[in-house]
Order: structure tokens, then C-alpha cells, then sequence
């Protein structure tokens, strides 16, 4: 059993009620650190029936070796066949005794396992999930036929062009590091995997120093200290720091040719990472683009013009280099119209930024959003294993609200000029047509 | 182990209430909520569009709803719900066209007149032409997914004889040639109070929802409620296979007779299904899925007003697919013969009933919840009385409902992918 940190003890924080930055955290907020420097995050709420928490580790698609593409992936199923205490057939079946939402997902910069249970059931879920990230075994029979499926999980995505065109628009976005890489891998790399690979994998960045748990909902956190410290406490061991990576995108465009009914066009460009002064201005600029029913892309590509069924923009600030990106799915026809008309949107955003009028609704829009995702156990577990990741403090609704509230269209305009979104500008297509069919010169032009 | 427990402040606080008209209201106050889901649940789908020149109207009617009032053109519509910081959308099914809105509670007001204004559009025919545009770029998209393409083929086979076989989108046909008149007269005719159900969930108070809707919807007139809907479930084996060769995967479809909604024996058909092929633990799961030979082995029930289909999906390799459409067989034939074992019921109940708790902590769940348990049944029910309910199935009524639906009679295989017939031993 672990000694509480003495910088931040989470029920006195709670008790004073305060909401800092640097020191006191906000009502039903927790912090821990162990002595083994596992991290621990927390927010009670107390009205809800479930639980849901997540083991984040330092262990994402960026570190797999180069040659052994896909390995988070399979190694994130493979965690929950069968560990030193129980065979795949226990553990499954002590999930499901459990009602356990369960599952794990590997990320580019990490990979997080994560359950949701009705509260009384958090202590059997803590169990379970501490013989899981400890002592996994990564059994051979069983590693085969999960292999077997992750290839064809393979084969599906290819036969699904719209799962797989930010693929493409990512590989060129990112050429040169490892961040652009696919989240399965490729059929030559997975087909060459051993259960050694993940074992190796496992033993050099599955360590306590690095990790983070984050638990939302109906649970106690003095309680959950004190059983996560007894089931976690003697891990030991830190990952290598992951190397920074400086990706240089250049203007251009990766086409897939294939037979379709339409043409599937995503395209990206640098913008800030989480962290970043100009974060929160970012996220409101790309809800005023291609956000939601009143955002620009909705109203120019689909309903002045009936273009598209779908078009979106969709921000992704990463830790180490973010982005935006766009997505239209368009007719062969009708193509190299929505091309263009994005383009042209994009220009004149860059140009002339939003509006007043705009940048109020849009406030209220992220603003409403927040508070309602707050009421989900799930979405505050994401929320704050997030911000513990990429800015290692806890960011609570309140202070979100308040640096939406801060942004001006100034700012925007200041933004946009740190990253201009037509330069450089990755285009990416799958479906029928060629790129001078569809962007002509157009590229060339944005220099 | 204790049961799954239920928050307490989440103790049943459910309202129903009839307008004049016919207009249902139906709610549940979560009070330490700050938001509120609100719904209209219009009791029409593709299942009510019997007149081939009409198929897709209900979709297409969906979209049109957003295109403007009498009070409202489409910008204000979305800005309107934009200054309320609203999540908002509508969704078609078979059997339903929901319009739903996810707000602050404060905003409760202004959500219901613009909810209820836009449930009488103006179809203006110039939207119309535009938007025909936009329905067709949807089939386009629905085109490039194999596993959706798949489902509504099997559809189309399992209902042949049926209006539930034919796609919500449409088809580019009828969408080219249907017009705004068309659309009037459906609208007039499927979306009178009547037919119309008001859902809320989350921080509301009751005589207040009934105030607004009864002062915004009060005058609506009425019109054709609810359905002819017919029993109907193939009563042979039928096959349908497309062949796609430029695809990876084969997809397989099994679908089988199974209850309907108002059935009695709804919940043993769906633990038995859940058995079968919910996810992890289940047989598909076991004997397929964790083997290695398919991507996905997974079965579900599918309950339709009057019928219902058990729909087992596979996604596999060519090479794997003939031994992985056995093996599926085999596991319909084996719940058929030895029915579920005890344990294996206690686990899925468990697992019905934790997904019940977790999925009531969340209002715009339980929202959709109300309407279509009121469409089925008539009443509005707790999350207390669902977790009764489930916990009552015997491995009698199991029994019972296998042999009224056997899983391996009267089966619609449906094949998707680059196999053809003769090499997964269907007729071609």
C-alpha cells in the first residue's frame, strides 16, 4: 500500500472547496499520486448509477517498432485473453458476471483500457482490471486467432472506404515520423507479429510511472486510494520517454483510385495541439466551420449547393502536433464542386476569420455541450484522463466554460495566421477520380 | 453478488398525459439533471409507405422537417437551436421518424415551439428539389458500406411480401420521381396528433411540459393512427446472394422468425438471442469469433410491431466463409436442441440488466425508452420494473419461445461478398 502525495491531498482539496489551478482542487475532483508513481484522477457523481474508469499507458501506435506495425492493436485485445490467475474463458465470464462494458483501444499517443459498471460492482471491475494490466499472459493459441481476426478487421477496412480515407490523408500528413501510422497496421506487418513482439512490447512500456487511471461516477475515492493501492502498489518500473517528433506536411495529395458510388474527400492541416494558448480558439473555430447544422461547410456544400449528404470538420490537437480536418463524401460528379468550395470556404476563413455573431453562437453551442457531456460517467472519464495526459492538471467544467468565454475573433484572426489552414493543405481521395479531375490546379495555386 | 443498484435520486418519477387531439405526452423527471432530452416520435416509417411511388417519403419527409415552417425558414431553424447550444437531430426507421433535441434545462420553452413548429413544414417544392439532391447523395453513401448494403438486402427478402422489406433511403427511382404533392398528402395523413407521441426526460416540471405542448400542439388536427400491420414471416427457407467481387470480405446474414414487440415472450427471445451471440461469452463468440475465423459472430433480435426477426451477422474470409455459415448452423441447431443452459441465462440477465442501470443514467436513453415502450406496450415503465421483468424469464419461457421460433427453421441466408452461391452451398 502506497503513501498518499503530500502535495495534494485529494479529501482535504475536497473539503476546501476551491477551485485553483496550481493547488486546491474543485469539489469532487481527486488527485493521487502512489509512491510507485502510478496517477490516479477522479471526479464523484454522486447521482449516478455507473462507474466507468480507464488505465491510460504510455504506450501508443508511435512506439510500435517499425517493423511490427499493429502491435498496440492486437495487443489490446490480447491483454483480456487470459492472464496469470485465469484463463480467457474465467476472465470473460467473470466480465460478463459483472455486466462489464469493457474493452481496450489503442491510441497514437497511448493505449487505455477501460470498463463501465453500476457502482456497486467497482471493487470486482478494479480486481479484474489489476490481474489484466499486471500479469497478462498473451497466450499462444489464443494470440493466434486474434491475429487471424485482426487481419480480416484488415480486410474489412479496406472494403470501406469512408473508414479508411483519413488513412490515407494521415500517412501524407504525417510522412516522415510515426504518428501518421494506420491504427491496425498492415497485412505484411501483422501477418509477421509473435506473441514475444507484444510481450517485449508489454514488459518495456506497461510500468507505473507514466500510467494514469481516471475514474468517473458513482464511487468513493477514499476507497478507490485505498484498493487501487493495494492491487497496483507493487508495480514498479517507468517507460522511456516517448521522443518529440517534429512532422513537416507539405501541400499535396494521396489518391486512390477504385470503383464506387462516391467519391470520399478528407483533407487536413497543421493547427495547435492541446495545451496550446490558442487551443480554445481553435476548437471554436472549427465548430463556426464545419461543426454541426449551422456551421459554414453544412451550409454552403450541403444545403445551398445539395452537394453532399455528409461534411464535416473535425479538430484533433493530439499532444505532439494537431490538426484539423475536413471530410465530404460527394457523387463522382459532384466532386470537384465540393472541392473547390471547401477550398474556397477555407481561403476566406483564413482571410476574414468569424464573425461576432457567429463566435456567440458557437460559445453556447460548445458551452451546452459540455455541461451535457458532464452528465456521463464515460465522457468525464475521457475528459479527464485527457486533460491529466496532455496538460497534467484537471481542467473542471467551470474553468472550460470560462476559456471558451475567453476567446475573441481577434484571437481567431491571431490563430489563423499561426496556422493558416490552406498551407500547407493535405487532400486525400478514394473513389473514382483522378487529381487533376479533381482539384484541376487548384493545389498549385495555394502555393 | 449484490444486484446492480439503482441511484436512488433516480426513484420513478413518470408522467403520461393525452391531449384532446390525441397527442400522447409522455415523461420522466430526473431532477438532479441539468439537461433535458425531448423528443417528437412520429408513429411512421418505411413500413407505412405501401405505394411503391412512395418509398423513401418518410426519410426524405425527415429531411424537410429542417427545410422550414410557417414561422421559420431552415437558417432560422438551426440558428434557433444554435442559440439555445442544442444537440439536435432526427433519425427514420422502419416503424419510426424521431425528432429529438438535447438542451439546457432552461431552454425547455423555446425547445418546444420550435420541436412543435417544425412538426408541421412548410414543403415548399424549390427545398424540395434541393434536398432531393442530398437524399440521393445518401444512397450514394450507403452504396460504399457492404454491412449496410447486406442488411437491407436481407431485409428485402426476409419481408418480400412486405412494406418492411424495402430500403428507409429509398431508392434513387422513386426518390428522382416522387413529388412535393406526394410528400403533402403523407405528411397530412401519418403526422396528425395522433400518431404523434411527445417524449421527455431529464430536469423538467410536469404541469409545465403539459402547459407548453398543450398550448403549441393543442390545435393540431388528427389523422391516421398507428398501422395495418400484418403478421408476416417467411414460411420457407429463402437464399439471396449478391456477388461482389472487388470486396475482401464475405459478409453472411441469417435471419430468422422471431417475436415481435408486443410479444409475451420478448425478453426470453432476447436473453436467448444474447446467449447465442451478444458479444463476449457468447456461443458465435466462442466456437467463432475467438477461433480466429470471422471478424464478427454476432447475433441480436430485431422486434418488429407483429414480427420479428433473430438476426445473426458473420463477416469472415471466402476461404473460412462455407465452414463459418456451418458452424453458425450448428450453434442455431445446438440453442434450438438443448435450449440454454442456467448459468448461461443468470449471466446474460445480468448483463441486460447492468446495461438497463448504466443506460439509465442517461436521459436521452431513457427518452427513447418511453416512446418505444408506450408503442409497444402501452404504458411507461421503470427501470425497477425492467430489471422485475428480466429477472422473471425462466428457462421454461426460453424453452417455450425456441419451439413457437425455431432459430434453424425457415431461415433467409443472406450472402454479401466476392462468394458465389454454389460455394456456400445456397441455391443460386
Amino acid at each position: 500500500m502506497s503513501t498518499p502525495d503530500a502535495n495534494v491531498n485529494a479529501a482535504n482539496a475536497a473539503e476546501a472547496g476551491a477551485s485553483h489551478p496550481n493547488g486546491e482542487l474543485a469539489p469532487n475532483y481527486f488527485m493521487h499520486t502512489f509512491a510507485n508513481g502510478l496517477r490516479m484522477v477522479g471526479q464523484r457523481m454522486p447521482s449516478l448509477a455507473s462507474v466507468t474508469f480507464g488505465v491510460q499507458v504510455p504506450a501508443g501506435i508511435r512506439e510500435e517498432p517499425a517493423d511490427r506495425l499493429g502491435l498496440t492493436y492486437l495487443l489490446s485485445d490480447m491483454m483480456f485473453q487470459g492472464t496469470e490467475h485465469r484463463n480467457v474463458r474465467q476472465l470473460t465470464e467473470e466480465f460478463e458476471d459483472i455486466g462489464a462494458r469493457k474493452g481496450g483501444e489503442n491510441a497514437m499517443e497511448y493505449g487505455r483500457y477501460t470498463a463501465q459498471i453500476v457502482g456497486n460492482r467497482f471493487d470486482r471491475a478494479l480486481d479484474l482490471f489489476a490481474d489484466v494490466m499486471l500479469h497478462p499472459t498473451i497466450p499462444d493459441d489464443e494470440f493466434n486467432q486474434m491475429r487471424s481476426v485482426q487481419l480480416q478487421d484488415i480486410r474489412r477496412r479496406d472494403d470501406e472506404p469512408m473508414r479508411r480515407i483519413f488513412d490515407l490523408v494521415r500517412e501524407r500528413f504525417y510522412a516522415g515520423t510515426t504518428l501518421g501510422r494506420r491504427s491496425m497496421g498492415k497485412r505484411e506487418t501483422v501477418e509477421q507479429l509473435t506473441p514475444d513482439d507484444l510481450r517485449t512490447f508489454y514488459r518495456a512500456r506497461y510500468k507505473p510511472q507514466g500510467t494514469l487511471i481516471s475514474i468517473a461516477g458513482a464511487f468513493e475515492w477514499d476507497h478507490a486510494v485505498e484498493r487501487v493501492g493495494e492491487l497496483f502498489g507493487a508495480w514498479i518500473g517507468e517507460a522511456p520517454a516517448a521522443p518529440a517528433q517534429r512532422p513537416q506536411p507539405q501541400t499535396g495529395m494521396n489518391v486512390e483510385i477504385i470503383e464506387g458510388n462516391q467519391e470520399h474527400i478528407g483533407m487536413a492541416f497543421p493547427f495547435p495541439t492541446y495545451g496550446d494558448p490558442d487551443y480554445y480558439a481553435a476548437s471554436v473555430a472549427l465548430e463556426i466551420f464545419g461543426g454541426g447544422m449551422t456551421s459554414r461547410l453544412f451550409r454552403e456544400v450541403r444545403e445551398k449547393r445539395g452537394l453532399v449528404y455528409s461534411v464535416a470538420a473535425l479538430f484533433a490537437p493530439n499532444g505532439e502536433f494537431g490538426a484539423g480536418y475536413l471530410y465530404a463524401g460527394a457523387s463522382p460528379d459532384k466532386a470537384r464542386e465540393t472541392v473547390q468550395v471547401m477550398l474556397d470556404e477555407l481561403k476566406l476563413l483564413q482571410e476574414q476569420g468569424v464573425s461576432e455573431d457567429e463566435l456567440q453562437r458557437a460559445k453556447t453551442q460548445i458551452k451546452s455541450e459540455l455541461v451535457m457531456r458532464g452528465e456521463s460517467s464515460a465522457a468525464r472519464m475521457g475528459a479527464l484522463a485527457r486533460s491529466w495526459w496532455f496538460e497534467r492538471r484537471l481542467i473542471t467544467i467551470q474553468e472550460l466554460k470560462a476559456a471558451i468565454d475567453g476567446v475573441t475573433a481577434e484571437q481567431i484572426l491571431g490563430l489563423l495566421r499561426r496556422f493558416p489552414p490552406t498551407t500547407p493543405l493535405v487532400i486525400g481521395a478514394i473513389g473514382p477520380r483522378t487529381e487533376k479531375e479533381l482539384v484541376g490546379d487548384a493545389l498549385a495555386k495555394l502555393g | 453478488m449484490a444486484a446492480p443498484q439503482v441511484s436512488p435520486s433516480r426513484a420513478d418519477q413518470f408522467y403520461t398525459h393525452r391531449l384532446a387531439n390525441g397527442l400522447q405526452l409522455l415523461g420522466q423527471r430526473m431532477p438532479d439533471l441539468e439537461s433535458v432530452s425531448l423528443c417528437f416520435y412520429a408513429r411512421t416509417g418505411a413500413r407505412d409507405e405501401a405505394d411503391p411511388a412512395l418509398y423513401g417519403v418518410s426519410h426524405f419527409l425527415e429531411h424537410m422537417v429542417f427545410k422550414g415552417t410557417a414561422r421559420r425558414d431552415t437558417e432560422q431553424i438551426t440558428l434557433d437551436f444554435n442559440l439555445m447550444g442544442a444537440e439536435f437531430n432526427a433519425f427514420t426507421s422502419v416503424e419510426q421518424t424521431v425528432f429529438y433535441a438535447r438542451i439546457l434545462h432552461e431552454y425547455l420553452p423555446k425547445a418546444v415551439d420550435l420541436l412543435s413548429d417544425m412538426m408541421r413544414p412548410r414543403l415548399d417544392a424549390d427545398d424540395f428539389s434541393m434536398e432531393r439532391n442530398v437524399i440521393l447523395e445518401e444512397i450514394a453513401r450507403s452504396e460504399d458500406v457492404p454491412t449496410g448494403q447486406a442488411y437491407r438486402r436481407l431485409m428485402q427478402t426476409f419481408y418480400a411480401n412486405s412494406p418492411l422489406g424495402h430500403d428507409v433511403l429509398g431508392t434513387k427511382d422513386s426518390i428522382r420521381e416522387m413529388s412535393v404533392e406526394q410528400m403533402r398528402a403523407y405528411h397530412a395523413r401519418r403526422y396528425g396528433a395522433n400518431n404523434l407521441i411527445f417524449a421527455i426526460a431529464g430536469a423538467f416540471e410536469w404541469d409545465n411540459v403539459v402547459a407548453l405542448v398543450e398550448q403549441a400542439c393543442g390545435g393540431w388536427s388528427d389523422g391516421e393512427a398507428g398501422r395495418q400491420a400484418a403478421t408476416h414471416a417467411p414460411d420457407r427457407p429463402l437464399s439471396n446472394v449478391v456477388v461482389k467481387p472487388q470486396l475482401q470480405q464475405q459478409l453472411i446474414l441469417v435471419g430468422s422468425p422471431s417475436v415481435s414487440v408486443q410479444d409475451d415472450d420478448l425478453y426470453a427471445a432476447q436473453l436467448a438471442a444474447m446467449v447465442l451471440g451478444d458479444g463476449a461469452g457468447s456461443h458465435l463468440y466462442w466456437n467463432i469469433y475467438q477461433k480466429g475465423l470471422a471478424e464478427s459472430a454476432s447475433a441480436s433480435l430485431s422486434p418488429f410491431d407483429s414480427t420479428g426477426m433473430l438476426l445473426t451477422f458473420l463477416s469472415t474470409t471466402p476461404e473460412h466463409a462455407p465452414a463459418v455459415l456451418e458452424l453458425a448452423q450448428a450453434e442455431l441447431k445446438g440453442l434450438q436442441a438443448d435450449g440454454v443452459q442456467e448459468d448461461e441465462l443468470r449471466r446474460a440477465k445480468d448483463k441486460l440488466i447492468s446495461r438497463t442501470v448504466l443506460d439509465g443514467d442517461s436521459a436521452f436513453s431513457r427518452m427513447q425508452d418511453l416512446a418505444y415502450t408506450w408503442v409497444a406496450e402501452g404504458t411507461v415503465r421503470s427501470i425497477q420494473d425492467e430489471m422485475a421483468r428480466i429477472e422473471q424469464v425462466t428457462l421454461a419461457d426460453v424453452r417455450r419461445t425456441l419451439d413457437r421460433f425455431p432459430a434453424n427453421a425457415n431461415q433467409t441466408i443472406m450472402a454479401y461478398g466476392p462468394l458465389e452461391a454454389a460455394a456456400l452451398g445456397l441455391p443460386a
